[in-house]
């Protein structure tokens, strides 16, 4: 979800001034807010959390990556751009599928998500060093509160295929709290973060008191985001009249996918929107306002109750004892999620920070946090751990039977971190030879409905030393990643567990070699990105236009790419403004095409 | 931690209030890097804990009074923000709010008596959304309403409604329970001794449900000698079998079989005649008649005082509930235990959750009868106050 607006350069001199004010330092840690649907990086410059632009000028940078006709990576923009224009050799919303082991295909080859993301972090970075006028190699990258084991692992990965050391992941919700507190600095108050993105759902509860921000309880959905809106409005098409077999018709998916997006802005915007669009010869005429769109997202508005309700009771307060509710990510710009949150909460929500901007804010403040930076020497923010890790366990029954299939957790969830627990387990036959723990995420009773993260089986020694069973120690550390350790009581044997489950998690071997392959990978010159995305822009209209208009923008191109070969910079400059003062003007025309932004 | 050794470490007194062991915990917090050193930051956030905790229990000296009803925590509830001034757009609970909540709870109980399980979920997510154009806490209340009236036994179709609400609620999820206090135990304890139940061979346990079921009707003669039959099981998965057979008609069944057993004793002096057993076995029929009828007199006097007082439901031998028929909560008889806080009104269930479950069978109440409810219901909430 990008947003509209013109884009907000950092005044000129302030690279200057973030260089020379760092040059005493040793490093510079970047805090990045790695989106489903967009990017950004900011850095703690000057006592203050700064967004960076990227190439373009903008701060936010779409998360898609896509592959040039010369075979060159394009991120951002212009990958966006080409979505429409070249679906086989364009991809986007990998988030989703991250820490999934799933491939996304692009061009020949399919990438992992972990490796898409990596590029994305990558042209971040760039940017980032060209801002701050140098070397960046740490950052604190943000996750979805609710992200998994394994989710979080392929980030961390992500991080180090860009070169980058991940200092540490940060929960988004947190982040967001981050920022706006270090806005509310001083007051003593207890505030609700409501942090609905492109494809994730957290809600965090957060107390504040004498410069500690205690996140006291979190929730959310993996798998619920602004996205799944869009899709609402997309099947519509496919109830209006276009023929179920143009699903597997990329290019038209695209298509349909990027009118949706205009028409969800536009019914932000202007309360109703109505858009055609035909496949072969079948056409879907489209028309929705506020109200039907509302209705139509019940089953998922539904669906945001039961993190608000879970993190409530968890937290221990009722909806009436918060002082605050915070808004962040782009979809809560949706009228009906403020009126939603409006309703629930029976107050006006905050929405003093930019929604997009504020989870990239509150990771450059955790930034400043790790720097150990002067103006926030009386900040400090404590975590906690999502959801509940623990392991499958016998039970013996009232009636003296024995079933198997429980879950006892160890660590139980929204637990402060980081934290260590320990616990002994039995075997349950005498003369057992070794004992199995498994190691589960989740809430439910039984293991069966819970996540298997790894297992570990440790022999036991004869006789009765044997019937002394084992300790299991499970470690959960601030960036979310969990360590298990077991100890045979009677001889003190460990044994730790590498939490890698079957090929969802790449190991050092195989990130070595996706360095490698990842390094001959040519990427696009930053320079010229702002030229490559105009061109990409024009393809996208030429495509979506008809008659003397797509004629006019042909000519356009051409015109363009012969300016290009001439390599004289200031005729390109020039050339670059009057074009993109044309798309522009024909955009307008075309009431159709999705704003850029 | 001994508690000098927790205000150690946070370097406080024993006299230090909440407010002066957060600022202590915080100022030692920022000396901490939680990454490179968790035991120090273990360490704090223990003793922190454990000091509040001590804050808590010194505050809180004098015992809270043992497990109030809900019925009445609910009723004070309404009470409070009833006397509290206008809300204002900050507090969104008002008393109406709540008192619709809480209806709404009653009325879906009314109405699940006679739904299938099948139809029980389509009805509770309807009301649930009802609940979710409202407060946020509103489905809290709802839920504990109702979890209220499946303890005490208010309602028929427990089972079902039980298992309805333990998937629309979801209290497998762990912590989830915890969250519920008394209730949450109570729910616990039910979902443990299903379990259990489950693992009774099927040829064994079949039965003994069948046998429950028919014990929602008056009790036969036949039924009351069947007691030794269900008697183990019964005490075996009490909470669990509560959804299957109220507890007031347990005790009455216990009892009546006792008075039976001790009858036919004294009726059966020579036991040592093996002959003459069958007819001996006729015998204790009219001894038995005669007590089922002192009993249901009792009842009726019960029943009257019940009506118009706060019932004691404390163990008086004949117990209080037993007149009721099947189902167990009687369509518009407010109950001072854990059963109806507001007059039943028809009208109202129907709209909400449709002819389905109602069907044809139930009527609205007249006119004269309504007003006979609400006087009822009002006289019962004089008293609790």
């Amino acid at each position: 979800m990008t947003t509209g607006g013109p884009a907000r350069r950092l005044p000129k001199h302030a690279s200057k001034d973030a260089a020379r004010c760092s040059q005493g330092k040793q490093r510079m840690i970047v805090g990045i807010d790695l989106g489903t649907t967009n990017s950004l990086v900011a850095a703690w410059v000057d006592g203050a959390p700064r967004l960076i632009p990227n190439a373009l000028g903008s701060f936010l940078t779409p998360s898609c990556v896509g592959l040039d006709e010369d075979g060159s990576i394009l991120v951002g923009e212009a990958a966006r751009e080409r979505l429409q224009t070249h679906p086989l050799r364009t991809a986007s919303l990998f988030k989703r599928y991250m820490g999934s082991g799933r491939t996304v295909p692009l061009g020949d080859r399919g990438y992992r998500p972990e490796e898409l993301s990596s590029l994305v972090l990558r042209a971040l970075k760039a940017d980032a060093e060209a801002a701050l006028g140098m070397p960046v190699t740490e950052a604190i990258i943000t996750v979805p509160a609710y992200f998994s084991d394994a989710q979080r692992k392929a980030t961390r990965v992500a991080g180090e295929l860009a070169g980058l050391k991940v200092e540490r992941l940060l929960n988004e919700p947190t982040a967001a709290a981050l920022a706006y507190g270090l806005h509310e600095a001083g007051s003593e108050t207890q505030f609700l973060v409501f942090d609905l993105g492109g494809g994730t759902f957290d809600v965090s509860i957060l107390e504040m008191f004498e410069g500690v921000m205690e996140v006291r309880a979190s929730a959310g959905d993996n798998m619920l985001g602004g996205e799944d809106f869009v899709t609402l409005i997309s099947e519509l098409a496919f109830a209006n009249g276009i023929p179920e077999a143009a699903r597997s018709d990329p290019h038209f998916m695209q298509k349909l996918v990027a009118r949706t997006e205009a028409a969800k802005r536009e019914l932000t915007k202007a309360g109703s929107a109505r858009f055609e669009v035909s496949w072969k010869d079948a056409t879907a005429t489209v028309a929705l306002d506020n109200e039907t769109f509302e209705k139509l997202a019940e089953p998922l508005l539904n669906r945001l109750w039961r993190p608000i309700e879970r993190a409530l009771r968890d937290a221990r307060i009722r909806a009436a004892d918060l002082d605050n509710v915070v808004l962040a990510g782009g979809a809560t710009r949706m009228p009906m999620i403020r009126a939603l949150a409006t309703r629930m909460f029976g107050r006006f929500p905050s929405i003093a920070l930019n929604p997009d901007e504020v989870v990239a804010m509150g990771a450059a403040v955790q930034a400043g946090l790790k720097m150990k930076d002067k103006a926030l020497d009386d900040v400090v923010m404590t975590d906690v751990c999502p959801y509940s890790l623990g392991t499958h366990v016998v039970r013996q029954l009232e009636n003296g039977g024995r079933a198997s299939g429980f879950y006892e957790p160890i660590i139980d969830r929204n637990t402060i971190v980081p934290v260590s627990r320990v616990e002994r387990y039995y075997p349950v036959d005498r003369g057992q030879k070794q004992i199995r723990i498994e190691v589960y995420q989740g809430e439910s009773r039984m293991v069966r409905d819970n996540i298997l993260l790894g297992e570990l089986t440790v022999p036991l020694p004869d006789g009765t030393a044997g019937q002394q069973g084992v300790d299991v120690r499970f470690t959960y550390d601030v960036n979310g990643l969990l360590e298990v350790e077991v100890t045979v009581v009677a001889n003190r044997e460990t044994e730790r567990l590498l939490i890698a489950s079957g090929d969802a998690a790449l190991s050092p071997e195989e990130i070595a070699e996706r360095l490698k392959v990842l390094s001959t990978l040519k990427v696009h010159p930053r320079d010229t990105l702002e030229n490559r995305t105009l061109l990409a822009r024009a393809e996208r209209l030429y495509e979506q236009l008809l008659g003397d208009l797509r004629d006019r923008v042909g000519q356009y191109i051409l015109h363009f790419e012969q300016v290009l070969e001439t390599q004289d910079g200031r005729a390109i400059a020039r050339d670059a403004a009057a074009f993109r003062e044309a798309l522009r003007v024909i955009e307008e025309q075309d009431h159709f095409a999705p704003p850029t932004g | 931690m001994s508690h000098t050794n927790f205000l150690a470490v946070l370097g406080v007194t024993t006299d230090a209030d909440a407010r002066a062991i957060k600022q202590a915990y915080a100022a030692l917090l920022k000396r901490i890097d939680q990454a490179a050193d968790p035991a120090a930051f273990a360490r704090l956030r223990e003793a922190y804990e454990q000091a509040l905790a001590f804050v808590d229990g010194k505050t809180a000296s004098k015992p809270a009074v043992a497990t109030p009803t809900i019925a009445t925590e609910a009723v004070t509830d309404v009470a409070e923000s009833r006397t509290t001034p206008a809300p204002t757009a900050e507090e969104p609970p008002t008393a109406d709010d709540l008192t619709h909540t809480l209806r709404l709870a009653e009325g879906f109980a009314l109405a699940a008596q006679r739904a299938t399980s099948e139809q029980l979920r389509p009805m509770l997510d309807k009301a649930i959304a009802g609940l979710r154009r409202g407060y946020l806490d509103a489905a809290g209340r709802f839920e504990e309403r109702l979890i209220d009236m499946l303890m005490a036994g208010a309602v028929g179709n427990r089972s079902a409604i039980f298992t309805a609400l333990r998937e629309a609620f979801h209290w497998e999820e762990l912590g989830r329970l915890a969250a519920l206090g008394t209730r949450g135990r109570w729910i616990e304890a039910v979902m443990t001794q299903e379990d259990a139940w489950h693992q009774v061979q099927l040829k064994k346990r079949a039965p003994i449900l069948n046998t429950l079921r028919e014990a929602e009707a008056p009790l036969t003669q036949d039924l009351t000698r069947s007691w030794p039959r269900v008697r183990g099981a019964l005490d075996e998965f009490p909470q669990y079998l509560s959804l299957y057979l109220h507890p007031a008609r347990k005790a009455e069944w216990r009892q009546r079989y006792e008075t039976f057993d001790a009858a036919r004793a004294a009726a059966m002096p020579d036991i040592d005649a093996p002959r003459s057993h069958q007819p001996q076995r006729e015998t204790p029929k009219k001894p038995f008649i005669g007590f089922g009828l002192a009993i249901f007199v009792l009842l009726q006097v019960g029943r009257f005082l019940g009506d118009n007082h706060v019932a004691p439901q404390t163990s008086a031998p004949p117990a209080p509930v037993a007149r009721v028929s099947q189902p167990y909560a009687p369509q518009g008889h407010p109950r001072s235990d854990g059963s109806l806080l507001y007059p039943p009104d028809c009208k109202w269930i129907l709209e909400r959750f449709g002819t389905m479950a109602m069907g044809a069978r139930v009527s609205p109440p007249s006119g004269s009868e309504q007003e006979n409810l609400l006087a009822t219901c009002r006289q019962q909430w004089a008293h609790r106050r």
